[in-house]
């Protein structure tokens, strides 16, 4: 009798200390040390970094002492407390055009402003400036480890052959692998700063990866470069630059898609994506976005970034049931392919749609075409064309030996492309390159026009500099990406 | 008997929820069954461990590697040799076999006699080991392969069986079938033969079977052959359903949940593995439906609480651990 009675209290005990451990993911919770205000509805936890945002401000606190690290409105708190503005510039803004056409490196234009002189010039030595990426080469959502060595030099060695100097000086890439793990990511940037001596970083994938390190290069003043993902705890970043539309900027504009292109206006519409803070953005941008557009979004779904086949089936499953007939997925590459799966499973053929990069990448449509078509049609928002179409966009890509045969290919596009806004960006400070000039300058860049990536015009006020995309769609006949449309703002 | 009242008992639990669900469209009815076919995915894998636990008192890490490894001789016997499917298979099948004899014969024979502990940090390694061979072979990048038959025809018009309008792929009704079929052999193996009493006699005392003739290292032999044979066709069974093909698919995907039913239906015991894996099944399925049907005030269960579902399979493993600490079937041997 005691030992029944003891073992109902230990399973009772049990079931509270799994409830406990529940609270602790609810965004929101252990927000007591926070200063008045601070806390609220609109604070949400990342649940692998720990770091706190304020989804509506951008505002970064730290998780144990409650302390703003990071405010909303461009400024970090250095050691002292003190908040350190931006410098908001004064420079007349150009005018610029949404466009892909190629241009020569160095045509791009920067707005008038006092420009600084000196600073820091770490990983610029002698002819050679030093450039670290990170990327997920492992974990759950990897990048093909051989497109990424075949990408990173890409561009880079291209210009070595044909006797290019940025100002006299060469690239030389540093890669680490993040893991698909925001610590493992800061460990790896923080790695490459420290050890490596690299002059600016680049995010290749991965938002809370990307927001790990972003963080920490702008603590250290490290210029920081990343495909557009979240805003949350970015956009305010002094250091960090988007290299296309954000998440959330591109939201309103799947919306427009949705609507105006696709019929959806009068049909049953939902979204999938996994449960991370930095998707908050993203989801509401959406919401908003088909509600201006005049359509409803009836079901409304996260799962967790762990999901496996089981949830694929079940959210399958779920969609079929309540007849949604759009569904915009935010999720992993790998548990797309298996919601298409689970969906083709179903016979149930919905119109997937959906922003880049992840999904851009041909491995999505190569591996799903197999999977029986599961893909056909679907459509994909992305930075860069079809890489089978590369050669009308940008010829030297073929050139310069980029593959346009392999599913691996669209990778080293993506990274041909970056290499190419950092060339022009690097090329603005002059001579006297450092982190401080670097900022100054691309913060005023204008029209940076690269053929593969929709323009950007960035200002101190908005480092997100993107406003058009390509639009992609799978076709299986070829089992990859064809582009349907190219450097659209809008439907 | 014991058998009999657990799976009745899931039974009625099963029954009740349909009755619940029962008219209302977006019910968990199509869930339930969605558990169950799961669940015999689980299910086929723990059967594997709980034959290796039996016969060795080792907990296999290494199970759901023989799976994943499995697929991928499958995949390059149809995609790179041009093998016909079946063909395909047999020699997966009898390569996932070879696999399991050669980690028996290099890494587990040599610890025969060494503390049980030691084993099973054996064959995490191996299960490592194998991942990373995985990784450096294929590559991290993901493969498609195609199920035995189809799961839609030309016209998208899906295969197979459908129950509360869910159809249920051609492969998922084979992979019940399987896990039937293979929990009654190994039942009647181990009940009824002369070999399954000896492999049950070498798991209890070794030196004892040794003395009265009986062969340890044949029985050893045995056992791993047969538990890679059972996690190559959970792992052949299950992957092309999934969508993809990665390094480590088994082992991240299904290993986990195997595992818990294996435990929960007592790791000795072969219709235990069947139940827990069901119960697994069902638990994740009707988890993950509740977690998106039920809302805490504006938000959804989902998102209130992340990872809804392995929780549920926590609380579920905790209250069969703490009621009865052998699980629901688990016996001496």
């Amino acid at each position: 009798m005691y030992s029944n009675r003891r073992r109902t209290l230990i399973a009772l005990c049990a079931l509270l200390l799994i409830v406990a451990a529940a609270c602790g993911q609810k965004p929101g919770v252990g927000l007591g040390a926070l200063p008045a205000g601070a806390a609220g509805e609109n604070i949400v936890v990342d649940p692998e970094t720990g770091a706190l945002v304020n989804t509506e401000t951008g505002e970064i606190f730290d998780p144990e002492t409650g302390e703003v690290i990071s405010t909303g409105s461009g400024g970090i708190i250095d050691s002292s407390g003190d908040t350190t503005s931006q410098d908001s510039g004064s420079g007349s803004t150009s005018g610029s055009e949404t466009g892909g056409g190629s241009q020569d490196p160095g045509e791009t234009e920067a707005e008038e402003g006092p420009e600084p002189s000196g600073g820091d010039a770490t990983g610029v030595e002698g002819d050679v400036i030093k450039i670290g990426i990170h990327a997920p080469i492992t974990g759950a959502a990897p990048v093909p480890s051989s497109a990424f060595e075949a990408g990173k030099d890409l561009y880079w060695n291209w210009l070595k052959e044909n006797n290019v100097k940025i100002n006299g000086r060469d690239v030389e890439v540093v890669f680490r692998n993040d893991n698909y793990n925001p610590s493992q990511a800061v460990a790896a940037c923080k790695e490459m700063v420290e050890q490596e001596k690299v002059f600016m970083l680049f995010g290749l994938a991965g938002v809370d990866q990307i927001q790990a390190c972003a963080r920490y290069a702008a603590s250290v003043g490290v210029p920081y470069l990343s495909a557009g993902v979240t805003e949350i705890g970015l956009s305010n970043l002094p250091s960090y630059f988007a290299l296309w539309m954000s998440y959330a900027q591109q939201g309103p504009l799947l919306a427009d898609l949705l609507v105006t292109k696709l019929g959806a206006g009068d049909e049953v519409n939902g979204m999938v994506r996994f449960n991370t803070p930095g998707f908050q953005d993203a989801h509401d941008a959406y919401i908003s976005g088909m509600s201006d557009a005049g359509a409803d979004v009836a079901y409304d779904r996260a799962v967790s970034k762990t999901a496996g086949q089981t949830d694929a089936q079940t959210i399958a499953t779920e969609l079929n049931q309540q007849g949604v007939e759009n569904v915009y997925v935010l999720t992993s590459p790998v548990w797309f392919i298996q919601l298409l799966q689970a969906a083709q499973n179903q016979g149930y053929h919905p119109q997937w749609v959906g922003v880049g990069l992840s999904m851009g990448i041909d491995t999505v449509p190569n591996v799903a075409c197999r999977n029986q078509n599961s893909i056909q049609d679907a459509r994909f928002l992305n930075p860069f064309p079809a890489v089978v179409d590369v050669n009308k966009y940008d010829p030297d890509f073929t050139k310069a030996g980029g593959r346009t045969d392999t599913s691996n290919g669209s990778i080293e596009l993506g990274l041909w492309g970056m290499s190419k806004v950092a060339h022009q960006l690097l090329l603005l400070p002059g001579d006297d390159l450092t982190r401080e000039r670097f900022v100054y300058f691309a913060e005023r860049a204008q029209g940076v026009k690269t053929g593969v990536f929709p323009d950007l015009n960035y200002a101190p006020d908005n480092h997100l500099g993107g406003d058009a995309m390509h639009l992609l769609r799978a076709d299986c006949s070829q089992s990859r990406w064809i582009t349907e449309q190219s450097f659209v703002s809008d439907f | 008997m014991r058998t009999a009242v657990v799976t009745a008992i899931l039974f009625v639990i099963v029954a009740i929820v349909l009755a619940i669900g029962a008219g209302e469209q977006t019910g968990p009815n199509r869930f339930v069954v969605l558990g169950v076919v799961n669940g015999a995915v689980f299910g086929l894998m723990a059967l594997g461990l709980v034959l290796v636990y039996k016969g060795t008192r080792v907990f296999n890490f290494m199970q759901g590697e023989f799976g994943t490894f499995g697929a991928y001789l499958l995949f390059i016997a149809i995609e790179d040799i041009n093998m016909a499917y079946g063909f395909g298979i047999v020699f997966a099948l009898a390569g996932v076999v070879v696999a399991g004899l050669m980690v028996e014969r290099v890494i587990i024979r040599p610890l025969i006699n060494s503390p049980r502990i030691t084993v099973l940090v054996a064959t995490i390694a191996i299960a490592l080991l194998a991942v990373g061979i995985q990784i450096l072979v294929f590559r991290i990048d993901p493969k498609a392969l195609s199920p035995i038959m189809q799961t839609v025809d030309a016209a998208g018009v899906p295969q197979g069986l459908t129950v509360f309008e869910l159809p249920i792929e051609p492969q998922r009704l084979i992979a019940v079938a399987t896990l039937l079929s293979f929990g009654i052999l190994l039942g009647w193996f181990f009940s009824r033969t002369d070999l399954g009493l000896a492999v049950l006699a070498t798991s209890q005392d070794a030196f004892a079977t040794r003395v009265v003739g009986i062969g340890v290292e044949r029985m050893s032999r045995f056992i791993w052959g047969s538990a890679a044979l059972l996690g190559g066709i959970a792992g052949l069974l299950y992957i092309p359903v999934a969508g993809a093909l990665l390094p480590g698919v088994m082992s991240s995907n299904i290993l986990i949940p195997a595992f818990t039913g294996a435990v929960i239906g007592g790791m000795t015991s072969l219709p235990g593995a069947f139940v827990g894996g069901v119960t697994i099944g069902l638990v994740q399925a009707l988890s993950l439906w509740a977690a998106g049907h039920y809302f805490i005030g504006e938000r959804a269960l989902a998102e209130v609480i992340p990872g809804a579902e392995q929780l549920s399979i926590l609380a579920v493993l905790l209250l069969v651990l703490l009621a009865r600490p052998q699980g629901l079937l688990g016996t001496e041997a």
